[in-house]
């Protein structure tokens, strides 16, 4: 199943990804040191926000996918599942970093070929939170660390978006 | 019952433990990007979105 689960959230990831590289056409003619910068203060802004030192509303689908996707059909629920997880539209998002990544693929001028792997990338980033949690032999016990670390993760992950947008950003816009 | 728990589900060892912590994957995946950045910027760029979707293990 969960490869199944994978393959759903890789189909979302691209498909959102595919979506924003379209609507990034639009933004072509902002000058390319402009838009890079952009990327960065927004990233460093969403760091922020997950930090609790800034506050600011940012767009969401505030609601849990329904259980009932799962009991209808076992594999095409688990697809159905993963797919609306993947897309990072159809469920909460507890963490900024997704919002800078958006707004990175958006603004970047990347090709289709970069805007996929970095839908594919966050579907697989999303599928390796069952993975270490099976890999861990004790779920539950997963889960308390997970809990526990949370804040810290959620920080550290848009931190690093944050840097590594800063890095490759700058090789794309231009 | 002879007081041990079933194959599976004793507590995992300390290596174990460490190298599937819920941060482990962070640092993974930041170090990764970071050194393939110059090289492989598509990548990189994977890998940054990788990190933006593991950063949402707390929701489902």
């Amino acid at each position: 199943m969960l490869g199944v689960f994978t393959t759903g959230l890789l189909i979302g990831g691209m498909l959102s990804a595919t979506v924003l590289w379209l609507f990034s056409g639009l933004l072509q003619p902002l000058p390319p040191g402009w838009r890079h910068g952009v990327i960065v203060v927004f990233a460093l802004a969403c760091l922020a926000r997950d930090a609790g030192v800034a506050r600011f509303w940012m767009p969401q689908n505030a609601r849990q996918i329904p259980q009932e996707v799962l009991q209808r059909h076992l594999v095409r629920g688990t697809l159905q599942f993963g797919f609306e997880l993947g897309t990072g539209v159809r469920t909460y998002v507890s963490s900024s970093a997704a919002y800078a990544l958006a707004v990175a693929v958006l603004l970047s001028g990347a090709g289709i070929g970069t805007a996929l792997a970095v839908g594919c990338g966050f579907g697989l980033g999303r599928a390796a939170t069952p993975v270490a949690r099976r890999l861990s032999g004790d779920p539950a016990g997963w889960d308390r660390r997970l809990g526990a670390r949370l804040r810290l993760l959620t920080c550290a992950c848009c931190g690093a978006v944050a840097v590594l947008l800063a890095i490759t950003g700058s090789r794309v816009v231009g | 019952m002879n007081g041990s728990p079933p194959p599976g589900t004793g507590v995992p060892s300390t290596p174990r433990r460490l190298l599937t912590g819920p941060l482990v994957p962070v640092l993974a995946m930041a170090s990764a990007a970071a050194a393939l950045a110059p090289f492989l910027p598509v990548l990189s760029w994977a890998i940054t979105g990788g990190l933006g979707g593991y950063a949402l293990s707390g929701s489902v």
